[in-house]
């Protein structure tokens, strides 16, 4: 059996990537798109030879899976529709803007008879799945200090609409390393120090990016997840996390297998290492199939939209905020 | 140009390296003990006295190079400023602000030169770092990872009364490297980690214009991890990487052991000690005044201090 996959909205950069790896997949295929942007998901069907359907509800039918890829603020919108139509479903990241959305796609999900998965393609990197290993086996002791990053180019559009996607680099680029944190250790973030600003672009959003955190168990945790590198960088961004315990340290960089690649014009990174979204992706069919829960749920991911909320209380009030849940 | 050192240390010796490359001659050394290693290490021919205030009362030195432990600057000053010799201080320059206040205070009133030994200004790679186009200043990101430094006699190092704990020793480089930067500092906020000897800390920093930066230091790597430091300036125009993870000029391997090393024809010391030589020479200030260093051991306290409290600190709260 061969799962039929449908994009539903194709706002996000992401979803040529997911397009792109269902292609060469043997066991799902790809049999629609459907976007309230008729443009846009036109153009989207035509780069990968399917049809656009206008009308969400006859795709819904038809699929047995979808991948929401739509600006965040419409995460819960689409997760709704899916649970409806009975469609298993996998959502970007963040899970949504506010805490208050994200709890309703967590009641939704509770009581769903479908499997929703969340994006977070880090928990699916080898260097993660190193650490995980070492930190379960005690090798580093007890972990005291956590240092990451997550910067990244500023990504235009809908991503610094604040209607569409709810803020800025704090929203875009908190999630991933948050939830990678949580997974790795255990605990939540209590407590988080901002410090946020435009200063790289003339944006409607913050792109400066500089969290200060402490764990449930007292762990501090230092971020920087700003929208930072200029266009001219050899690559999309970076994704690193160093833990540092009581016996060692552990350093990982989850695109840390690349190389560097010149042509007559231009410097760039080619990775050569696992391709993370596929392992995301090949989880999720995987979930599916075999009717076991993806590997981010949405519960993690209200845990972390539930720290973007106290970052954004935090850089407004000037004070560490506590994070609510 | 005769020089006075005080203390035989790890970081007396690493001033003797670079002394023994410049044309100056160490000529007296003061130290608790007899000093013959060191002195012999270095093949210098120097009178050893037991204490900085006999040493400036008895030697005809030039310059007196404090190299003790943090919290005996202001007394080993005071012998300098007393005996009206012009002094070379490491860094920081002391573990209150009291103490770098008196300092300063001696040292004007004294009318001599002194300098305090933020050697990251020094270092070849931050200062190209440092001239390189960015644009308007948005983020900067400084670390420097270390093992706990077991060479302290006494282990000074983990006493915070006094070495002031890693933001007052450690993390000061950056600061002080990131303020000479991006200029003045409005708020500090900090988390800190001590256990038995090691220390951990990181702390944002929010500049007067406006930009952001953080700084994080280690005490508390393992002995296996070589020592780490990584510098980010993002701009609006530009972008600057360095680490010492970039490649350097000089690899060697032998059966004992591996050697990676910058292919650089002057050390950040040696150059640091020649400016200062030279500011002694012309009567120049020197670019790292004691008030300079003190704005610096303002950001380190505020950094203890904000993670004492939980809150955000400035560098006027540390004291008047």
């Amino acid at each position: 059996m061969t799962l039929e996959v449908g994009l539903l909205s194709t706002a996000h950069i992401h979803a040529d990537t997911y397009a792109s790896i269902l292609e060469e997949h043997d066991d799902a295929t790809l049999v629609g798109v459907t976007d309230p942007d008729r443009a846009r998901g036109r153009d989207a069907a035509a780069r990968y030879g399917i049809d656009y359907v206008a009308d969400p509800e006859t795709l819904l039918e038809q699929v047995d899976a979808g991948i929401i890829c739509s600006p965040n603020t419409a995460h819960g919108m689409w997760v709704d529709r899916a649970v409806e139509y009975g469609v298993e479903v996998l959502c970007e990241k963040p899970l949504a803007p506010t805490v208050a959305e994200a709890s309703e796609i967590v009641d939704t999900w509770r009581t769903a008879d479908v499997q929703v998965g969340l994006a977070m393609p880090l928990r699916c990197s080898e260097a993660t799945r190193r650490a995980e290993e070492a930190l379960e086996a005690g090798t580093i002791g007890t972990v005291h200090s956590i240092s990451g990053t997550n910067r990244g180019l500023m990504p235009g559009g809908w991503f610094v609409d604040p209607d569409l996607a709810g803020g800025g680099a704090v929203m875009d680029h908190t999630v991933h390393l948050v939830d990678l944190v949580m997974a790795l250790t255990g605990e939540s973030v209590d407590e988080v120090y901002a410090e946020t600003a435009t200063r790289f672009h003339d944006i409607a959003v913050e792109d400066v990016n500089v969290l200060s955190m402490r764990l449930t168990d007292g762990t501090g945790f230092l971020l920087d997840g700003s929208w930072s590198k200029p266009d001219g960088w050899h690559t999309w961004g970076d994704a690193t996390l160093e833990l540092v315990g009581t016996d060692g340290t552990i350093s990982i960089d989850c695109t840390g297998e690349s190389m560097t690649y010149t042509t007559e014009d231009d410097c760039s990174t080619v990775p050569y290492g696992m391709d993370m979204n596929a392992a995301l992706l090949d989880d999720f069919l995987t979930a599916v199939y075999t009717d076991r829960p993806p590997i981010t749920t949405p519960d993690a991911g209200l845990e972390a939209v539930a720290v973007v909320e106290a970052a954004y209380e935090s850089a407004a009030r000037g004070a560490p905020a506590v994070v609510d849940r | 140009m005769e020089i006075g050192i005080v203390g035989t240390g790890f970081m007396a010796h690493t001033h003797a390296r670079a002394y023994a490359a410049m044309d100056v001659e160490v000529v007296a050394v003061a130290s608790r003990g007899t000093a013959t290693s060191f002195l012999e290490a270095f093949g210098f021919d120097a009178e050893v006295y037991p204490d900085s205030e006999t040493l400036c009362r008895s030697a005809d030195i030039d310059v007196l190079d404090i190299c003790t432990p943090t919290h005996t600057h202001l007394e080993e000053v005071q012998a300098a400023a007393t005996a009206g010799i012009d002094c070379f201080l490491e860094k920081p320059i002391a573990p209150t602000l009291q103490d770098a206040q008196q300092i300063t205070a001696l040292v004007e009133s004294a009318g001599i030169t002194c300098m305090v030994g933020h050697v990251v200004r020094f270092d070849d790679g931050y200062r190209k770092a440092r001239q390189l186009e960015i644009g308007k200043p948005g983020v900067a990101r400084a670390r420097r990872l270390a093992p706990f430094p077991d060479w302290g006699a006494g282990e000074w190092f983990a006493d915070p009364e006094r070495s002031g704990g890693v933001f007052v020793d450690l993390a000061i480089h950056d600061l002080d490297y990131l303020r000479w930067c991006w200029g003045p500092v409005e708020r500090v906020f900090a988390r800190h980690h001590r256990e038995n000897h090691t220390e951990h800390g990181f702390a944002t920093l929010r500049f007067e214009t406006g930009a952001v930066g953080s700084v994080e230091a280690s005490w508390a790597q393992p002995e296996s991890r070589p020592f780490t430091t990584t510098l980010e300036l993002a701009g609006d125009a530009g972008l600057v990487e360095h680490t010492t993870n970039d490649p350097v000029g000089y690899r060697q391997w032998t059966e004992q052991d591996a050697v990676t090393e910058p292919a650089l024809e002057v050390t950040p010391y040696r150059r640091e000690l020649e400016h200062f030589v030279d500011c002694v020479r012309t009567g120049a200030t020197p670019a790292v005044t004691p008030r300079a260093a003190t704005a610096s051991l303002r950001l380190a306290l505020a950094a203890r201090l904000s993670a004492e409290r939980g809150e955000p600190v400035t560098p006027a709260e540390v004291g008047t």
